[in-house]
């Protein structure tokens, strides 16, 4: 889980794992890992979720920490058109790392969107990612949907 | 208490550890004596249990739950393998229990007497704190980062309300809905620096029992009040027409304090005429406050560790009233916006710190170096001695300068250069005031700015002056856009082979009701920077038509070229205007030229590309002009859609006599013919030059051989006797 801070990796973890959403914002640091079995065309995946501490000037980019990824997991905050601005960068980072497959993920969308959807003409969207994904950590708005689409791009490639 | 990394330099200096220390640290040392295969050294308290398994004898292996950890063994591996001095570091991690406890890791490796240990620390401690701090910093920037972002969106919606409407009310009524539910203070103020309009949010932020009771003393006043006193140098602000963002410490014993953030904006006309102000006010009083938890009591920056503007002032406030001479320096990063929105923010901040670090080193003891803005830094510099102590801080600032102008290396090898221009004012020649040095500096280093950046100017009475004179230059050129008092010029250009005259070229000149005639070479620069090049290139083009209709109702259809700044070729508003006023005036497009120079051609390609392809699709020809002064790439001239290549005057002087001008004028000539391009030689004055470029098969000529540039009225009889 990648993105810059505040965009909510932590509650799309807590919320998927766990199924519990806090509106306070606590910070992340360092790396958390969390485990969860998914069964996707009755093929069946333990997803280790890495949640990484967010990327800005108090934290940089970690290489080492998507070396051994299967895929990656970029989220904005529809409300920060700036945490849109740092995902190009971030992925601009991860890709000189690794180019296994990336979803990109729209956070807070249950709250009204501040920037252009437009602008993810930016970030190549079509080409980079497996899918775009609206989610909403507080309201479960397709948190599901998001770790299926990663266990279907796995079963059907 | 010893740190976790004081444990592991001590292991890496081969001190022994007593495991009374050991045990006070918290941390689990283990020996690694084959890969992935380690023997316990030392164990405190049970959480290692998690991390690690016990097996028989002393050995331990790593739990395989434990991922992170085992992941950071893939490096730590590398770096035992290599032998290598200093400790690794794995970061922070946090495992979580079966009962929903979080503990918080960090794992070090390090070698001790040719022997590989693994550190594992419980960090509870510091994890908590750091947190606690990061939370602060993080909650800190994303208020900022929203304030600005609802700023920005505001003013957007405000400058397209404005700019689309020329019915003050229905200007008002749509600003008004717009700004209503703005969740900061905003503010509308006309040309003459009176509130047109307000939102309820501004009232709410300057209400106090103070103001209630002085009522005429208005959230503007207050503004004003606190600028005054804080940005001495603001008035320039409103002079000369820019935008501006600041922080006002607001302070009204003994009620509150207050800190506001205000960003002010011009709205201009298309003549560039202020029309309004806009002002945008936030109370970032909680921001300020979270802040202070991280910075000591807010003087210093906390990005570069620099005192702040805050702390400038004092410091600016205490020398003077020390009485010592010393030189107040301002430091503008020139284009540092540029480098904010190519290389990312996280980039521009980074330049931030490298400067700050490397003007630190050139700096002395007694010496101070602020941060004073987004990319503005203050020197007061003390004891410049010497015979010549003007000439000594000069060399301070150009070795400054030069500090500024090294590489700068970005992320993925990408590097850059930067420049900044300097403004000096000393203490106490050019004042005595705190405030009247700040905004002496502040014009110096408008000056150099001015003076084409990357440069030093020392303020001077002359200075201000100058500045004065550009002033009103400047508003004495708008009202001449305004009134047009200008004309136009007609240069003929004659075909060599035929000897008719077949164009010509439209110079425009300036009719000073003052002054009188000015040339172009005094005012066309002034208003390319000044952005009046646009209006200025519409009356003309205007000018050019109305003359060419008239031309037409003699029964000549002559073509007639004119001049492109740069600035007009990136005004995406150019090519719409030119066809509709070419209608408007039934005027054929192929009447018409444009002359662009090699210097536009230099900067953004794609969108000069754009552009030509825009104009010539319509119908008009394109030519360069001062051909060989700039650096025009081949490959460019190949792609462009130009059909002329003027040869520049300078070349064209001397062409009899210089054995280099003849060379470069032949190859000119020979390569365009060889791209299809016609060539015109400008400045041709006497036949001899004439004859040299006929035997060069040169197309056209242009110059005082045939007619320096004439009114209209003369060009008709010239144009009938060389048609």
């Amino acid at each position: 889980m990648l993105g810059s801070s505040a965009v909510g990796k932590t509650s799309l973890v807590r919320h998927y794992v766990d199924g519990i959403f806090s509106d306070k914002y606590l910070t992340t640091l360092g790396v958390k890992i969390d485990k969860k079995e998914l069964t996707v065309a009755d093929k069946n995946f333990l997803l280790m979720l890495w949640d990484i501490e967010g990327t800005d000037k108090y934290s940089g980019f970690q290489p080492r920490y998507i070396r051994g990824s299967s895929a990656i997991i970029l989220v904005t905050d529809c409300t920060r058109v700036q945490t849109f601005i740092d995902a190009v960068d971030i992925l601009k980072q991860a890709r000189l790392v690794t180019d296994v497959p990336a979803v990109l993920v729209i956070n807070k969308s249950d709250l009204s969107s501040e920037w252009n959807i437009e602008d993810q003409k930016l970030l190549n969207a079509d080409e980079e990612f497996i899918g775009t994904i609206y989610t909403s950590a507080k309201t479960g708005q397709a948190v599901e949907n998001l770790f299926k689409t990663i266990g279907n791009h796995f079963v059907n490639n | 208490m010893l740190t976790t990394n004081e444990v592991s330099r001590r292991f890496s200096s081969n001190i022994e550890i007593e495991h009374a220390v050991l045990n006070a640290l918290d941390c689990t040392v283990l020996l690694r004596y084959k890969p992935e295969k380690f023997s316990l050294v030392h164990q405190v308290d049970t959480w290692a249990n998690i991390v690690i398994s016990h097996l028989p004898g002393k050995k331990v292996s790593v739990n395989n739950s434990c991922l992170f950890l085992i992941d950071f063994l893939a490096d730590a591996e590398i770096f035992w393998l290599r032998n290598e001095s200093g400790i690794l570091h794995s970061g922070f991690w946090t495992e979580q229990l079966d009962n929903g406890d979080l503990i918080h890791f960090e794992a070090l490796a390090c070698m001790s007497s040719g022997k590989a240990l693994l550190i594992i620390k419980n960090v509870e401690q510091v994890f908590v704190q750091q947190q606690k701090m990061l939370q602060v910093a993080r909650e800190t920037v994303i208020d900022n980062e929203v304030l600005q972002q609802q700023v920005d969106e505001t003013h957007s919606r405000l400058d397209g309300v404005v700019s689309h409407s020329d019915d003050l009310e229905d200007m008002l009524l749509t600003i008004s809905s717009t700004i209503e539910n703005a969740t900061f203070g905003v503010m509308l103020i006309d040309k003459d620096l009176k509130p047109i309009i307000q939102n309820p949010m501004n009232y709410r932020l300057f209400q106090s029992s103070d103001i209630q009771k002085n009522a005429s003393e208005g959230p503007l006043d207050i503004v004003f009040k606190l600028m005054s006193k804080q940005y001495p140098e603001h008035r320039r602000i409103f002079e000369e027409a820019t935008s501006w963002h600041g922080e006002l410490y607001w302070l009204a014993a003994p009620h509150f304090i207050k800190w506001l953030k205000v960003s002010i904006y011009p709205i201009t006309n298309s003549l560039g005429e202020v029309c309004q102000w806009v002002f945008y006010i936030n109370d970032i009083s909680r921001v300020k406050h979270l802040l202070q938890h991280n910075e000591k009591l807010s003087h210093y920056d906390s990005l570069t560790e620099l005192p702040n503007r805050q702390m400038f002032w004092m410091i600016l406030e205490q020398n003077c009233v020390h009485q010592e001479p010393f030189y107040l320096l301002y430091i503008d990063l020139d284009n540092f916006k540029f480098i904010n929105e190519t290389y990312g923010h996280a980039e521009g901040d980074e330049l931030l710190v490298i400067l700050a670090e490397r003007f630190q080193k050139l700096l002395k003891k007694d010496d101070v170096i602020c941060r004073i803005g987004g990319d503005e830094f203050a020197v007061i510099l003390k004891n410049v001695n010497g015979e010549s102590p003007n000439k000594s801080c000069y060399t301070i600032a150009e070795r400054i300068l030069a500090k500024v102008n090294n590489t700068y290396y970005a992320q993925h090898k990408d590097h850059f250069s930067i420049t900044a221009s300097i403004g000096v004012v000393k203490y106490p020649n050019d004042s005595t005031n705190p405030d009247m040095l700040v905004k002496y500096a502040d014009l110096a280093t408008y000056n150099a700015k001015l003076m084409g950046k990357n440069n030093i100017q020392f303020y001077s009475q002359d200075l201000q002056q100058k500045t004065a004179k550009r002033i009103a230059l400047e508003n004495a050129l708008r009202e001449a856009i305004n009134l047009d008092h200008f004309e136009i010029l007609l240069q003929p250009m004659m075909d060599i082979n035929s000897g008719k005259i077949i164009k010509a070229e439209a110079l425009v000149r300036w009719n000073c009701p003052k002054d009188g005639l000015i040339m172009p070479d005094e005012f066309i620069p002034l208003a390319e920077d000044t952005g009046l090049i646009i209006p200025l290139g519409k009356l003309i083009f205007g000018h050019v038509c109305r003359g060419l209709q008239s031309l037409q109702s003699l029964g000549h259809d002559i073509v007639v070229s004119v001049n492109l700044s740069p600035k007009q070729i990136y005004d995406h508003s150019l090519p719409p205007f030119i066809y509709q006023t070419l209608i408007d005036n039934n005027i054929d497009p192929k009447q018409i030229e444009f002359e662009i120079t090699e210097s536009s051609l230099a900067n953004d390609f794609e969108i000069v590309l754009a552009t030509l392809q825009q104009l010539k699709k319509g119908g008009v020809s394109i030519s360069v002009d001062d051909f060989g002064t700039g650096y025009s790439s081949l490959a460019y001239l190949k792609k462009l859609p130009v059909d002329y290549l003027k040869i520049d005057r300078t070349f064209v002087q001397d062409i009899v006599s210089d054995e280099n001008d003849k060379a470069i004028v032949t190859a000119v000539i020979a390569m365009a013919h060889s791209l299809k391009l016609k060539v015109i030689a400008e400045g041709v004055e006497n036949k001899e030059q004439l004859k040299f470029l006929a035997d060069l098969k040169c197309d056209i000529s242009q110059g005082y051989l045939f007619s320096r540039p004439i009114q209209l009225e003369s060009f008709i009889p010239f144009l009938k006797k060389h048609k």
